[in-house]
Formats: structure tokens, sequence, C-alpha cells
């Protein structure tokens, strides 16, 4: 007979990823069946006259957007990268701005671009008739692209920074005597780092094969936005499928060559302090620094200032945050909610194996082989929020699922299902760096699962933890295209009624409910920053010499 | 371990925003609500604060149009959540109605409402319409077009607007015209507008910014949109189209009961509160300009007053509602995004 605890850590190491198999993948599993089970349906669809020519339209339109919005983020993330080295050593505010349109909605980018460089646009109304061509190339695919890649630069930006932090100091402190600055800059850019670099440029292309809001209010018809259109608008789920499976097979690829180069590269010990690369001649230290303040701009103070500056006075603010009191808390529960269980799902999935008792090379099993969960990972990456809620709906809206359906728990489950990646990956990394001596030892002399997390997982996953739950947070109060499938009755969120609002509301409105909304997102995660901070002066204190530190 | 109790702080206040209390109500019922947020949300806190009973609205997206919530109510026909459908329009009432998904509530407030507007079996009830008509910009228009047919001259090629005509109002536009004018006339029309070069946009409010920006000189839209960029100073004005023929088309609002709702009893109340006067003069007075349907309803603002006196183009809405089908499958061909 099986000891109970033995049964208990069974069950503590399979809840995560049962709850994520049950609750996710078998919806997910069972709408792409409709497909398994009758084929021909779904691609008679696709070669109905004239759909054949739309597909492939799109297609071209789509990949072409993200490739270029993928490589322009690249060269921006290495232009910022460049010119912030130092700063990003120190961990000073330019990272941290840097990083600020990772947590800025899509929305708030391209209404403040729109307003900027649109028809009626302040630039373009200052320059008149020579300003004639700004909105045509604004609305263009590679202007699209620009905004596209102003939000999305910083994903390639943190891989470039894990790439640099995975650079041995000694390394680069022996190519600084034998090369010159340029070309060690260059043998770090495109052959160290250079899988870093092609992680962070396929992270971007995935993104923005699956972006919905820009795109839609930029007036580019993707897939993404003719998904929505098909299901919720027309209502032919058999359509919607049928024109998510050229998307899914782009971005399912791109997730499969970006699990390929992350399961080859070294993870560095993010704790270690980086190399110090060679400074910068000074005029392409200027230039870089003109470019990098530009991308600053471009993607942060330049929405700021001109949402701010669209919302006019504080009455607006006044009149916004009283009338949307209800959705701020809803937005708040929600997505504190949604943070809540992809955290007990990641968490649960990175760490399964470290649950086993008895049993020798606990460690070394969670490390070495996570195959299956990163595969699901990806998966669930590379599917657009709109096709996770379509799922969702099809199988939760039935009367023996009626009372979760009914419950308002669909959203908080869909926005988990999209941000699960997110989380899982933090938690990988993290777990990445247990020393290979400590897995050695564990082969010959097990650790009991209580004092392996007592001793090890916890104080390791408590930082990686904060951080994905502050991101995690954001990026469900920011989330749109699930949202607007998924909301129950009475619970609107405030990104769901920033993107109702912007179909008619006065553009005064719309912007101080756009800012109202991203701070609103930040407020928790700020408090969660300063809390950190003081826990750990106070922790200090109380501790001055912590063994696990 | 050092941050273990940050954690459990932010734990508590996730744990602690999700059980926020909430305010006792006499009941709830469940609408979804076509007509903007801006306009319909105070309506329907007002019945809340006059009856106790919660309203959990589902509100119109930009992404959705009107027909994102009729596909919510067919998606969810096994087993409805929703209890009372306001749409902003009026085919897709009818086309719910003919799928079986509605069930039919005489309102006593809806007594003084011309039987035009009602449908005879009780199945849904018209209030507060607006007109389908010319947004154009002065700056670039000089001789404003009469007729909607206008729009397919040359002289306007290119510089025309209008939302894209599947979903909205603009494809409940279209299904008159392919009922009034039979087919034939309506595709003609149609592929003259196409071949006009008329820009195809998202909505009838994208339209209408069109316009105030200098995009396009017109577009065909509703009255709300023009009105609300008007009350914002916009370089909009209104034109009415076939005051000489058949008049402007005249798009009621329209409630209905839905069958199987779960929460019957409230969802009756707040149909009988939306068809009062009170809530059709609160539209008249809101930006959106609504025209009141209630004969003998006085006192609206002197804008509401103009469009009252309009002629209207009173179509037959049911042979309408079946025309919605052939011609989205014809318009879709025509205006295929690609």
């Amino acid at each position: 007979m099986i000891p109970r605890r033995h049964v208990l850590s069974m069950l503590a190491g399979w809840l995560g990823p049962a709850l994520v198999a049950v609750l996710i993948l078998l919806p997910l599993a069972l709408y792409f069946s409709d497909f398994l089970r009758a084929p021909a349906r779904t691609i008679s669809l696709m070669l109905a006259p004239g759909e054949l020519e739309r597909l492939g339209r799109l297609f071209a339109r789509t990949t072409a957007l993200a490739i270029l919005s993928a490589t322009i983020a690249l060269v921006l993330s290495v232009i910022v990268f460049a010119a912030a080295e130092p700063a990003l050593a120190r961990r000073r505010l330019w990272p941290f701005l840097f990083m600020l349109p990772l947590l800025v909605p899509g929305y708030f980018i391209a209404i403040a671009w729109i307003q900027w460089l649109g028809f009626a646009g302040t630039l373009t109304q200052w320059l008149g008739p020579a300003g004639k061509w700004l909105p045509n190339a604004l609305y263009s695919i590679p202007g699209v692209a620009l905004v596209m890649a102003l939000k999305n630069y910083p994903l390639a930006l943190g891989f470039i920074y894990i790439g640099w932090r995975s650079a041995g100091t000694s390394s680069v402190e022996v190519a600084s005597v034998l090369m010159k600055p340029g070309r060690l800059w260059r043998l770090f850019l495109f052959g160290w780092i250079r899988p870093w670099l092609g992680a962070g440029w396929l992270i971007v292309l995935i993104t923005a094969l699956l972006d919905y809001t820009i795109p839609m209010l930029m007036r580019q018809h993707v897939f993404s936005v003719e998904i929505m259109t098909a299901f919720n608008v027309y209502y032919k789920p058999q359509d919607a499928l049928a024109l998510a499976l050229p998307l899914l097979a782009v971005s399912l690829a791109g997730a499969a060559m970006l699990g390929r180069l992350l399961s080859r590269v070294e993870w560095p010990v993010m704790a270690r302090r980086p190399c110090r690369l060679p400074e910068i001649g000074t005029i392409s230290k200027k230039i870089l620094n003109v470019c990098a303040c530009a991308v600053a701009i471009g993607s942060f103070v330049l929405p700021l200032v001109l949402l701010m500056r669209m919302a006019g006075d504080w009455g607006t603010f006044a009149h916004v945050i009283a009338g949307g009191r209800d959705q701020i808390v809803t937005s708040i529960s929600l997505s504190a909610l949604a943070t809540a269980a992809v955290l007990v799902f990641s968490a649960g999935i990175a760490t399964r194996g470290l649950w086993r008792r008895g049993g020798q090379n606990a460690i070394a099993r969670t490390l070495t082989h996570p195959a299956i969960s990163a595969a699901a990972m990806l998966v669930l990456y590379a599917l657009p929020g709109s096709v996770i809620a379509m799922a969702f709906i099809r199988f939760y809206n039935r009367p023996a699922l009626g009372a979760i359906y009914d419950s308002g728990f669909m959203l908080p489950l869909g926005l988990a299902a999209v941000n699960l990646p997110v989380a899982w990956l933090i938690f990988h990394v993290r777990l990445s760096e247990i020393p290979k001596t400590l897995v050695e030892l564990e082969a010959l002399e097990p650790i009991p699962p209580a004092r392996r997390w007592l001793h090890l997982i916890l104080p390791m996953l408590t930082r990686p933890a904060l951080l994905a739950a502050g991101l995690v947070f954001i990026l469900c109060m920011n989330e749109v295209q699930t949202a607007t499938l998924l909301v129950a009755p009475g619970q609107e969120t405030m990104s769901v009624r920033a993107m109702t609002l912007l179909h008619y509301a006065p553009d005064r409105l719309v912007a101080a409910y756009c800012l109202t909304a991203w701070t609103v997102a930040l407020v928790p995660v700020l408090i969660l920053a300063a809390l950190a901070r003081l826990g750990g002066h106070f922790w200090r204190k109380l501790v001055p010499h912590h063994e696990l530190d | 371990m050092k941050r273990y109790f940050v954690l459990l702080s932010f734990v508590s206040l996730m744990i602690a925003s999700a059980c926020r209390n909430e305010p006792q109500y006499k009941g709830h019922v469940v609408i979804y609500t076509a007509l903007d947020l801006e306009y319909s949300e105070p309506i329907l806190k007002k019945f809340t604060k006059e009856t106790g009973i919660e309203v959990r609205p589902k509100y119109d997206t930009e992404a959705a149009k009107t027909t994102g919530l009729v596909s919510s109510i067919i998606e969810e026909s096994a087993r409805p959540r929703c209890d009372v459908f306001w749409n902003n329009e009026i085919l897709r009432t009818i086309q719910l109605q003919k799928k079986g998904l509605l069930e039919p509530y005489v309102s006593p407030n809806a007594a003084s409402i011309p039987a035009a507007y009602k449908d005879p079996a009780g199945y849904w009830t018209g209030f507060a319409a607006r007109l389908r008509v010319l947004a154009y910009n002065p700056k670039l228009v000089s001789h404003v077009p009469e007729k909607i047919e206008d729009l397919a001259n040359p002289a306007w090629s290119g510089k025309a607007a209008m939302a894209y005509p599947l979903f909205g109002t603009t494809a409940s536009h279209a299904a008159v015209l392919f009922s009034a004018w039979g087919p034939e006339r309506a595709k003609n029309y149609f592929t003259a507008l196409k071949k006009n070069d008329v820009r195809i946009v998202e909505g009838n409010m994208t339209a209408c910014r069109m316009v105030a920006d200098g995009e396009v000189a017109m577009a065909v839209v509703d009255t709300d949109d023009a009105n609300l960029l008007m009350s914002e100073g916009k370089p909009v004005r209104l034109a009415l189209l076939d005051q000489d023929g058949s008049g402007s088309l005249i798009v009621p609002n329209t409630v209905a009961l839905i069958k199987g709702g779960p929460n019957p009893a409230a969802a009756r109340k707040l149909i009988d509160y939306l068809l009062s006067t009170e809530v059709e003069l609160a539209l008249a007075g809101s930006p959106s300009a609504q025209i009141p349907l209630h004969a003998g309803v006085t006192g609206f603002p002197k804008n509401v007053e103009e469009l009252a006196k309009a002629k209207r183009f009173l179509p037959d809405y049911a042979a309408a509602a079946d025309q919605l089908q052939p011609s989205a499958d014809f318009l879709k061909g025509l205006f295929t995004r690609k």
C-alpha cells in the first residue's frame, strides 16, 4: 500500500498540471477536434471561390506586418541596449523607462499616434499641405509595423538583456584587450548573443502575429481582426476556425523555432553581475543616445503627453473615475483572480517533479524534462486570445457547465490561459539557475520534499513570483481580445470599456479613460514593488545575514 | 524567505479585492444592449436606483457592432443568460424573433407607440429612433447631395465613405434597400458605389470622424454619430436625404424579452421602464438626439424637433429582415476586405 504522504506529494505535484489540462487544454483540444472530425468542411470553406485569394492576401499582409514589426523592434532594442548598457548594469531608471511600453496597452499607443499623425493629427495639421502624406504613411503596413514595434520592442530588449548576462566576463575582458570596441560589439551582438537576438525577434514576431488592438485601430485587416469579426460579428464559428488555421500554422511554427532555440541556449544566472562592454565612440554614442531618446519618446512619452493633452482638465478624470468605479473594482478583482490562477498553474507546472517523495533526481528531472510542459506553454502562447475565448465559450456554454459559464470565472480563466506561458517562462528561467552541484548531490542523497521546498524552491521562487504577479496583473488589466468575448454581463473591464468608448465617446473622455485604466493597472504593481522593497529592508534588519541570499 | 510576507500580502490583497462586498439588490436582470454605453448606462443606473433591481449589462463594442450581441444570444440559446435585448436597430431583433429566441410581451407603456413600430404579436417594441442621414464636411462640400443615389455620382468619386454594410445600421439600411427597391436595383446601386470608390470603413462613427478630419467629404451615417461630432464643435453638418422622395430611413431602438431568460419578472419591469416616455426624453436630450416615438410627447430639444419633422421612410421591417442574408451575401462578395 502506498503511504498517505506519498499520495499527498503526488497530488500536490499533479495539481497544477491537472488543473491546466482540464480547465484550459481540454476545451482547446475539443475545439480543434471540430476541425479534425470534419476537416473537409473547414477546408472547403477555405477553398471557396475568392476565399483562397482573400486568405492569401490576409496571410501576406499579416506575415509582412509581423516580420517588419519584429525586425524594427529588434533594431530598436539593440539601439536602446547599446545606449543604455551602463545604466542597465546599475539598474537605474533608464531600464525601467525602456521596459514601460510593455506595460502600456496597445490601444494607448495606437490612439496617441493617430492623434499625432492621423488625418486630423496635431503634427499633420501643423504641417498643413506639407504633412498630407503623414496619415497615409501611418496607416500603411510600415507605419503600423513601427507602432507595433514601439509597443513590443521591450520583449526583444529583455532577451538581449538575458543574453548579455550569459556572456562570460572573462571572455569579454580578454576580447576587449585583443579587439577594437567596434569589432567586440559586432562579436557580442552577432556571435555571443545571436541566439538571444533570434529569440527576441521570434517572440516579437509571434506577439505581432496575434496582436489585435493596434491593427484594428489602424485599419489593417489581419487574421486576428478577421477571426474576431467572423466569430463575434457574423457568428460563424467554422469560418473563424478556417481563418485561425493559417495564422496558427505561422505562429506555431514561430513558437516551435523559439522553443528549439531556447532549449539549446545556456540560461544565465540572472543574479550575477553582467560583463562590462567597451565604450562606443563619442559620435556613435551621441547618435545612439538620440535614437534611444526618440524610442522612449515615441513609445511612451509622446502617448502619455498627447493623451493628457487630449483629456484636458482634471474634471474629465473625475468624471471617468466617478462613472467607472465599478469597472475599476471589477478589473482589479478579475485581474487579481487571473493572476492568482496563473501563479498557481505556472508554479505547479514548473515545479511538478519537485514534489516527488522517495525517488532520486527530482530536481534533475524537473530541470531536464520539461518538454511536454514547454510544448504546451508554447502552443498556448502561439494561440490568439480570440481562439482561446471561442474554445472556452464552446466548451463551457453547456447545461452541465453552466454554473461556471455564468459565474464570472470565465474571464479570469481566459486571462489565465493567455498569460500562463509568461509566468511559466519566468519560473522556468529561475529554476534553471539551480546549481549543477546541487543536482548531482541530490542524485546521491535524495532531499525530502518539505526540506527541498522550504530551503530551496520557495526562496528561489518568491522573487520571480512577485515579478510574474506584477507583469501578469498588468497584462490582464490591458487585455482586450479575450476580455471582449468572455466578459460576463455586468462585469465589464476597463480595457473593454475603453475599446467600447473609442467608438463614439468624445476624444477627451477616451483619453482620460485610457490614462485612468493604465494608472489603475500600475498602482497595485507599484504598491507591490514598494512592499517588496520595504520587505527586503525589514528582513535585513530581522535577519542580518541570510543564508539564502 | 525574506519576501514571503510580501507575496502573502499581495495574495491577501487579491483575495480581498476579489471578495468585495456587493450591495444588496432586490434581484437582478441581464440586459444585452447595442445602444452606445454613454447613453444607455445612465438609464440603466436610474432603473436600478428606482426599483432596487440590479442591472447586469453587456454592451456592444466597436469590434462586435450590433451583431456581436445577437451572436451571443444565438450562441447561448440552449441556455439563455440574457433577459432583455435592447437593440439600437430593428432588423436583427426580427431575425432573433424568426429564430424563435424571443418571447412576446406587450408592455402597458407601449400603448401610445404607433403600431408601425411594434410587432403585432408583441415580440418586440420600437422606441427612440434615429434617421439615416448624410454627414458632410462644409469645408469640402458646397452642393450637398439630396438623394442617396447621389453618392454614386462620379463627382463624389473617392470622396464618400460608409460603414462596412455587413453589420450595424448600415447592414439594415442595405437590407431595406434590397427589400424596397428590389434586389436588382439595390445590387446596381451598390455596384455603382463600389465603382465610385466609396471608402468602406469599420463603423458609422469611424466614417463620421473621417468626415470631420477631412479625410472624406461625406458619409452615410446615423443621426447620433453626426450630432455627437457637431456637439463637439467638429466641422460636420447633417443633411436629410430623399426628402422629396421616400424620406430618410427611420431606425428605431427595439426592446425584446428573451425566451427562457432566467429573470422574466425583472425583465418585464425593465422593458416597461425602457418604454416609458421618461427614457425617450432622456435619449432625446442626450447628444445622440433620438426621436421619441410615443404619441403626444413634447418638450424635447430643438434639434430633435427638426429631425422629428423630417419626412420618414418607414419600410416593411419584416420584409427587410428577410433580405438581411441575401444582401449580406451579395455585399460580402462586392466589398470583401482584401
